[in-house]
């Protein structure tokens, strides 16, 4: 240094001194440097390379580049905004997707299948039904399995049919829209699948952006370029899921402030899909990210433009964009309801059970407004009731003037009984495929089946008439009657049914039986339910 | 044409069915015919129509007397209960046949009787008399005796005239008040008057079994002899009564005509028309009220009588409700059984 200093004092005609090294020595210490450095930095433009198309990350600027933003100016490159914007909405529909898939879990309700099949048929994922397809899934079944399918399914199907000839008529302008349905299995399983597929591909993704956005690279990204198009901070990209608890839906909130937008709403149920977000304005430019919950609703997403919103020089006005949250749902099933149990036996009493079968329709219709966990329904049954020791018995003697006594009688064995019955219920949902009944109802008899001998002439021949349906006598007609049970949905398509049943009014004429004891209705039924029709509204 | 196919089916299974309505039987009328009460303090219930206990009526001829008699008879209890009533003297009114009564009925107690035959005027007569007793063997009696109520034939033949016998109804406790078929006889010249008591109703005279009158008098001339005279007479209901005598003309002049009457000493009997007799067979023994004097103090009480008839109208049997007490006997009077409490409803046979 000394040598330097001497060889420029010569070229500067000055003398060295080093008591001029000393000073300039002890002025070389970190802080000075440093101080130096920060002020040398001040006074240089840093422009780096942006290129949206690459990186979805590269929107989203780390933390360091936040600091760093605010103390530099570049000139705007309305090129390299274009760029971003071009991109932007693939970018903020991906993200908003992918969060959304991955934050939620959601449970497959019938009634948004319709919305789901539409959106796959949107993004062209819908399949429709091909007989082929049957075809080729008929081949692969083995001859044997086949038969012992297609006999006990068939023996299935010919008693539901049978059952539901009544409501044949009824349900005749519902027969158009079950073609629609009658996949619905399928597609459903198709669809989760899809969705699973998009939620591995959306991970892959989430990871592949977050190692994008090194901070490293995203520097020296800045240094290559040398340009600056915008100051982005982190992507600060919140997802906040906001569930609705009641209905299953969820909203769905994407914000980041350092983008100056703001994106406030819901995403209705479980699906976000482009064609929703593809509805957005494209045209709209720079907006401004705001985490702003408290505008937040849980009905809508609104995209509003920020007063904050006048990056450099682009000034477009950034018109709201709203999207309205799918309003609940409401749906209507129709249904065949099989059933078969046991119950009391009535007159002697005695612990053996009698045989009880049930059938008939099932109507439900599921508020998506209010009571969202509550079903309402009713339905007509026609319960038969067997009994094996239920009759009367009666005699007369006629004495007459002569001293001649002439004996009538007659024995008579109800056997089978069937009732009407008119229930309305509610089914509370415990959980997604489970479901409490409680129900109310009445019955009224409709048929008996018995079995009688008598002799009611002189004559005393003894008729006798079996398999009568003429008799009703010994049994009161009317009972309300109260149920309890338990539902769990199989599928769509089928639930299976645990009821018990209790009725209020004496069953039995007791002065008619000769019993005393009152015969109150109690049974337990199994019951399978298929439902041929459901409807969302 | 799914709704109407569906219809026709449903239709057609609802029509298919068998229905056949309960029959409807009669109510119980319970027993029409029983009889319950005490048998020597033994309680004993018969219900006509149950275990084989049936029930008989009809009517009877006993000692000369119609009675109606109905009986319950229980073979598992070898138990027989008779009523028997005997027929009034005159049953027959505006109203048809009144064969008993409501009230209380007495009870026909037999006690023993005689009676003795009496010619008139003439004294010596009864030294000829034979009356043909139980053997079939003509003793030389004037009085007869009786050990119960009724009317008796009694054959008699008279020795000073010829061997010509004679059957003559005796009436001994049955006499005629409503209906009085006595008559009386007149000599005049060579002639006889018959004079019937009374003049009213109906009038038959027959003389040796020929009618010779149908007047309540009449006069008529007898070959001599023993003639036998049977006066009836039928009032308006077709009741009727019968007187039959001796009378005997001697010199074509009526000589006397007999009468009978209680012997000296002997009471009058009661009039039994209309009277109670109660049976009870068991155990291969009969007892009967009639031979006990017990009962003439014991109550038989009749109501709500019934009559029933036959396809012409014709009354076949009165039924009627019965509480009485009885004391029974055997034939011989050595055991009786003492019937309490006895209630029911029994028939009586009226043809």
């Amino acid at each position: 240094m000394n040598d330097a200093f001497k060889r420029m004092s010569e070229e500067l005609k000055v003398s060295y001194n080093p008591s001029f090294w000393d000073e300039a020595k002890s002025k070389l210490d970190d802080a000075t440097l440093d101080d130096a450095f920060k002020a040398a930095a001040l006074n240089t433009v840093v422009s780096p390379s942006f290129e949206p198309a690459d990186s979805v990350d590269d929107m989203f600027m780390d933390s360091a580049f936040k600091e760093a933003a605010p103390e530099v100016s570049v000139p705007y490159s309305p090129e390299l905004f274009e760029q971003f914007m071009a991109t932007e909405g693939d970018v903020v529909l991906d993200e908003a997707f992918s969060s959304a898939a991955s934050a939620m879990v959601v449970d497959y309700l019938p009634e948004y299948w319709s919305d789901a099949d539409k959106v796959l048929q949107n993004e062209g994922l819908h399949y429709e039904y091909q007989s082929a397809y049957w075809n080729e899934a008929k081949r692969l079944l083995d001859k044997s399995d086949r038969r012992v399918f297609f006999m006990k399914w068939s023996a299935v199907a010919a008693m539901l049919l049978l059952l539901s000839f009544s409501g044949l008529y009824l349900l005749e302008d519902l027969e158009s829209i079950q073609g629609m349905h009658a996949n619905n299995s399928d597609q459903q399983e198709a669809w989760y699948s899809e969705k699973e597929g998009f939620n591995s591909q959306i991970e892959a993704n989430q990871e592949e952006l977050l190692a994008d956005r090194d901070f490293e690279s995203f520097t020296d990204l800045n240094n290559s370029t040398g340009t600056s198009n915008q100051n982005y901070n982190d992507s600060d990209l919140t997802i906040q899921n906001l569930t609705n608890t009641q209905s299953n839906v969820s909203t769905l909130l994407v914000a980041s402030v350092e983008d100056q937008r703001v994106i406030r709403g819901a995403l209705s149920n479980q699906i976000l899909t482009n064609r929703d977000l593809s509805s957005l304005d494209r045209s709209n430019t720079p907006t401004q990210i705001l985490k702003n919950p408290l505008t937040a609703t849980s009905n809508s997403i609104e995209m509003v433009s920020s007063p904050l919103i006048r990056p450099l020089g682009y000034e477009r006005s950034a018109p709201l964009i709203k999207i309205e949250k799918e309003e609940p749902k409401t749906f209507h099933s129709v249904g065949l309801l099989a059933e078969a149990g046991i119950g009391n036996r009535w007159g002697e009493f005695t612990f053996l059970p009698t045989l009880r079968t049930s059938f008939g329709a099932e109507y439900v219709i599921a508020s998506g407004k209010v009571f969202q966990n509550f079903e309402f329904g009713t339905n007509f049954k026609l319960n038969h009731i067997r009994q094996s020791q239920l009759g009367a018995e009666e005699r007369s003697d006629i004495y007459d003037v002569h001293g001649n006594v002439t004996k009538y009688w007659r024995k008579l064995q109800l056997k089978d009984m069937l009732f009407a019955n008119v229930n309305f219920f509610s089914n509370y949902r415990i959980a997604p495929a489970h479901k409490l009944k409680f129900g109310v109802g009445v019955e009224y008899l409709v048929g008996v089946r018995s079995n009688m001998s008598y002799v009611n002439d002189f004559t005393s021949e003894i008729t006798t008439v079996n398999n009568n349906w003429g008799v009703k006598d010994g049994l009161n007609k009317f009972d309300l009657r109260f149920t309890v049970g338990y539902e769990y949905e199989v599928n769509s398509r089928f639930a299976i049914q645990l009821n018990s049943n209790f009725g209020v009014n004496d069953r039995t004429d007791n002065m008619f039986i000769g019993e005393a004891q009152k015969d109150n209705e109690i049974n337990v039924m199994l019951g399978l339910k298929y439902n041929f029709l459901k409807k969302v509204k | 044409m799914k709704r109407v196919v569906g219809i026709m089916i449903l239709a057609l299974i609802m029509v298919a069915c068998k229905k056949e309505p309960l029959p409807n039987i009669p109510p119980s009328t319970g027993p029409y015919y029983s009889i319950k009460g005490y048998m020597d303090g033994t309680y004993f219930h018969m219900n006509v129509g149950q275990e084989g206990i049936l029930i008989s009526q009809g009517t009877s001829v006993e000692n000369g007397i119609k009675s109606y008699y109905g009986q319950i008879v229980s073979p598992s209890e070898d138990l027989l209960i008779r009523i028997e009533f005997t027929a009034p003297e005159a049953p027959l009114n505006a109203q048809g046949l009144i064969a008993l009564n409501a009230g209380n009925v007495s009870y026909l107690v037999h006690s023993p009787g005689c009676q003795s035959a009496s010619f008139g005027s003439n004294f010596t007569q009864f030294n000829f008399l034979q009356i043909k007793n139980e053997l079939g063997i003509f003793q030389p009696v004037n009085e007869v005796n009786f050990t119960k109520f009724g009317i008796y034939p009694i054959t008699m033949k008279f020795t000073d005239a010829g061997q010509s016998t004679f059957q003559v109804p005796v009436n001994y406790g049955f006499s005629n008040n409503v209906l009085n078929p006595g008559f009386t006889s007149y000599e005049i010249a060579d002639s006889v008057q018959f004079v019937a008591f009374v003049s009213e109703f109906n009038h038959q005279w027959l003389i040796d079994g020929n009618l010779v009158s149908t007047a309540a008098s009449f006069y008529t001339s007898l070959a001599n002899g023993v003639h036998l005279v049977e006066h009836k007479i039928v009032d308006g209901y077709s009741n009727e009564a019968s007187h039959s005598t001796l009378v005997r003309f001697t010199d074509y002049v009526l000589d006397w005509q007999m009468t009978m009457n209680n012997c000296t000493g002997s009471a009058n009997p009661t009039n039994n028309y209309g009277k109670v007799t109660v049976k009870a067979l068991t155990n291969g023994q009969e007892y009967k009220s009639d031979g006990s004097a017990d009962n003439l103090t014991k109550f038989f009480t009749v109501s709500n009588i019934e009559y029933i008839g036959n396809s012409n109208q014709e009354p076949t049997r009165a039924v009627f409700n019965v509480v009485f007490e009885a004391e029974l006997v055997n034939e011989s009077g050595t055991e009786s059984l003492s019937l309490t409490g006895m209630e029911g409803t029994f028939n009586v046979g009226l043809q």
